[in-house]
């Protein structure tokens, strides 16, 4: 590897610095200058986290040779704001117009509004849309950031735009209040997780299982210790306390012990002097594998005759919801609509991939991580390492967008681990492959739906049955899977209800928590149905809808009886104003 | 993983001569947008060493000569979507740059990268293919001038062989209304940022009068594994009225002669389905550029 002087413009001051040639520019960037503002969200020229400007152009950083920005002019995120009380209009308006969430993302969005910009001072929000393309945000949408765009361009235009109206009353109430962590979001210095860095540090890597279902036989880690650089390679066997975890049902090893049930499934961590020498090194860990026939569908996992991915069987649970009579319901139902869906597995893809720092501060084991979930990790960190709660501080670095996806454990334990064990601080960043493939992913649904109504369209019997996927571990599954029972019937009233909901191992990835918690797989089920009762009935989708809308005094399918605070009439004669 | 040399090139000359040194141990990259990361996934361990040819000045902008726009190899796309040079006579390859990627890669990505990573519905490859282009190929054994259409071996399998010679100029002869226009369509499940489902090239000539199509190039991706001409739809063309029912015709054509494979971004039926709705909608507003109205 070569390494090369070069001279360029940064953020207005010129740098001599020496780079390797193999380098890419974000990590000159982040690593050898620390402008950790620039973020690294995909690593491969997709997501725009990283875009910064080179000769005013955006550009993708995480693809970019360092070496090519010799004798150029580069700008990143640090160099938009003359001081941080100084802000450039973009951040102003990114914050005044709450363009700015989990703040991942916002650094390349302003880069590229920054280029943007520069060559079109005037543009339409079209414009706008067409010149961010090239940048995801997963938390806000993008109108407000749009809007924010908008209206820094008019300000640099030197068009007065008067401040936002603010709503009238004392103190905070009814106010819209610029976000606490705004400012640090728009000018680069939030420290999320892979921004935190600690003298000595090392890195961690993952092996993981490249099959989805298979007896682990040998983990050799001979060749991978004897590469230079390497502190430690970590199985099983190195997990103190118990090796089980889990939310709900302690089902998951921290690492794979006898058995691994899905592809990406965690089996040996290295650690390493670096993260370049922990990952060729994780490479030439040999493990041996009995590849054990898999189960992707939860149809069929859940016969009696299938093969078993837990030993006490694949129906991690079976949620049974019993409200009335159901034979009786049908008996006087004059329509019966009855209808399959099945609804797909999603991730959540927050930009910003799992990161964690852990180290020893005295006799405290400190783990600093992207999170959604601080208190449980602790409590399973604690557990793992056998150490007193007490000695374990889990803290919440900024976190780039969750959604659900970060509340389970993903590389916090394995900081932690390796810290434990070297004695010496320990960082892991996921690459966005490893959190594809290793994180929680919403549950994919099965779902066979019987519902009936007398002529007038009133409900009269519902029957659904529903399968859900729950992948190789238990996570939020039991939870999620009663969620979608008792929205089985979303906001519709019936007195007579049967409802089977399954949660099912399989050995696809891990179903956890998402968005909705398994609601939103029920909403493309039952709307369609209310829709075809009505058609039947002679009833318009307003009129169906209003008929059979839970209020007041209703009954839900698990036989709470509503006293106040029933919004879903209300929201339909709001929508039914906005359409007619 | 990577590279452990990336040396930047000053001059078509120096480039040579480094690919003659190092004797297939190098190769040329010009924007890397695609290269940097197939190198960071798979790694070649065989190449060390990448000679950056982006910033070479005598291989880059655009300019125009004898009915012809000559084009540099390490020229952006964004160059390419902003040029109005490109605009006024070469439409579908305007259209296509503006079509690629983001931002962010276009004003990185080159034309002459986009053509010699093969990929067969490469957005800037197409229209090069339909407007006739051909390219400026350089090794230490002289220069040869070939055509664009005829630099794809396969998929991702380029007739320049980077380790050797260096693609450092295109030729594109001018297709300007009156008498001569083209197009593009594009088909994608997203409106940016995303490969096609299906892209349709074509440029035209009519005759004098305007009243007959004298020649047209079809060029449809991705249908087959390099950038596909409907040959037999081109035949059909040749001499034909302006009029929608040749244009319905010949769109037909091109749909029976297609043969795209199934993939993720659409299903056999559909694409040829499309192949003919994309191929029309490209002859419609071709002759809309030559301000023909189509008659029944």
């Amino acid at each position: 590897m070569s390494e090369r002087s070069i001279t360029f413009t940064l953020n207005g001051l010129k740098q001599t610095v020496r780079v390797g040639e193999h380098r890419l520019l974000i990590d000159l960037l982040r690593e050898d200058l620390g402008l950790t503002g620039t973020k690294r969200g995909c690593g491969n020229g997709e997501c725009g986290a990283c875009t910064v400007l080179i000769n005013g152009d955006p550009v993708a950083s995480c693809i970019y040779p360092a070496v090519k920005v010799d004798g150029r002019v580069v700008m990143t995120v640090e160099g938009l704001a003359k001081s941080p009380k100084d802000l450039h209009p973009l951040q102003t308006w990114f914050l005044k117009l709450g363009a700015v969430q989990c703040g991942f993302c916002i650094p390349g969005i302003l880069m590229s509004a920054k280029g943007f910009l520069e060559r079109r001072p005037n543009p339409t929000a079209e414009e706008v849309r067409q010149a961010l393309v090239g940048n995801l945000c997963r938390c806000g949408g993008y109108q407000k950031i749009i809007a924010a765009v908008l209206a820094a361009a008019a300000e640099l235009r030197g068009e007065s735009l008067g401040e936002r109206k603010e709503m009238s009353g004392g103190g905070a109430l009814g106010r819209s209040l610029p976000k606490l962590d705004g400012v640090p979001k728009v000018t680069g210095a939030a420290q999320f997780a892979a921004d935190l860095r600690r003298p000595g540090m090392l890195y961690g890597a993952m092996v993981w299982s490249p099959h989805p279902h298979a007896k682990i036989v040998e983990i050799d880690s001979k060749r991978a210790l004897s590469e230079e650089g390497v502190v430690a390679v970590l199985t099983a066997k190195d997990v103190p306390g118990p090796n089980a975890y889990g939310v709900i049902v302690k089902d998951q090893s921290f690492l794979a012990a006898e058995k691994v049930r899905y592809v990406g499934e965690p089996v040996a961590l290295v650690i390493g002097r670096d993260e370049f020498i922990a990952r060729l090194a994780a490479e030439k860990v040999r493990v041996s594998y009995e590849v054990l026939p898999p189960l992707f569908d939860p149809r069929e996992a859940m016969k009696p005759e299938a093969p078993k991915i837990h030993d006490r069987g694949n129906i991690l649970i079976h949620r049974k919801i019993r409200k009335g009579d159901i034979e009786k319901g049908f008996r006087q139902a004059e329509v019966i609509v009855e209808r399959d869906f099945t609804t797909q597995t999603v991730e959540h893809a927050y930009i910003e991939p799992e990161a964690a720092l852990a180290f020893w501060e005295g006799e405290m084991l400190v783990v600093h991580c992207c999170s959604q979930g601080p208190h449980y990790h602790r409590q399973e960190i604690a557990r793992m390492l056998n150490l007193p709660i007490s000695k374990v501080r889990v803290i919440q670095a900024t976190t780039g967008g969750g959604f659900g996806g970060k509340i389970d454990l993903s590389l916090q334990h394995f900081v932690a681990l390796g810290a434990f064990v070297t004695g010496k601080p320990v960082k892991m960043v996921w690459t966005r492959e490893e959190s594809f493939r290793t994180s929680t992913k919403r549950h994919a649904f099965y779902l066979r739906y019987r519902v009936g109504a007398t002529r007038d369209g009133r409900l009269c019997a519902a029957y659904a049955e529903i399968i859900g996927n729950t992948g190789a571990y238990a996570s939020f599954g039991p939870a999620v899977i009663t969620r979608s029972a008792t929205m089985a019937l979303g906001p519709y009233d019936c007195p007579n209800v049967h409802v089977d909901a399954y949660g099912v191992y399989t050995n696809s990835q891990i179903a956890g928590a998402m968005r909705g918690f398994g609601a939103p797989q029920m909403s493309p089920c039952h709307e369609p149905i209310m829709d075809e009762i009505g058609r039947r009935c002679g009833l318009s989708p307003l009129e169906i809808r209003r008929i059979n809308m839970l209020r007041v005094g209703s009954s839900t399918v698990t036989q709470q009886v509503l006293t106040a605070g029933v919004g879903a009439l209300e929201t339909l004669e709001k929508v039914a104003a906005e359409i007619e | 993983m990577g590279w452990a040399n990336y040396e930047l090139m000053g001059s078509v000359e120096e480039t040579i001569r480094r690919l003659t040194e190092e004797r297939g141990r190098a190769r040329v990259v010009a924007g890397g947008t695609d290269l940097v990361v197939q190198l960071m996934e798979e790694g070649q361990r065989e190449v060390s060493t990448l000679l950056d040819i982006s910033q070479i000045s005598e291989i880059r902008g655009i300019t125009e000569s004898d009915g012809h726009l000559l084009i540099g190899a390490a020229t952006t796309i964004s160059e390419l979507a902003s040029s109005e040079l490109i605009w006024e006579k070469a439409r579908a390859l305007a259209q296509g740059a503006r079509f690629l990627g983001s931002p962010q890669i276009r004003n990185v990505a080159t034309v002459g990268g986009n053509v010699v990573n093969a990929q067969p519905a490469a957005d800037t490859s197409i229209p090069l293919v339909a407007l006739g282009a051909e390219a400026k190929i350089v090794s230490s054994e002289g220069e040869r001038w070939v055509l664009v259409e005829e630099l794809f071996r396969g998929v991702g399998m380029s007739a320049v062989d980077p380790c050797r010679e260096l693609l450092t100029q295109f030729r594109v002869p001018v297709y300007e209304p009156p008498q001569r226009a083209s197009t593009m369509e594009r088909l994608a499940r997203r409106k940016a940022f995303t490969l096609p489902t299906l892209s349709v090239a074509v440029s035209v000539e009519s005759d004098r009068r305007r009243e007959r199509f004298s020649r047209a190039r079809i060029v449809v991706a991705p249908v087959a594994p390099v950038p596909w001409r409907a040959r037999r739809a081109e035949e059909a063309i040749k001499g034909a009225d302006l009029t929608k029912a040749h244009i319905r015709e010949v769109a037909a054509i091109a749909r029976e002669e297609a043969w795209p494979r199934e993939s993720l971004r659409g299903g056999v039926d559909y694409r040829k389905d499309m192949v003919e709705v994309l191929t029309s909608r490209a002859l419609v507003h071709v002759l809309s550029l030559l301000k023909r109205e189509p008659h029944e």
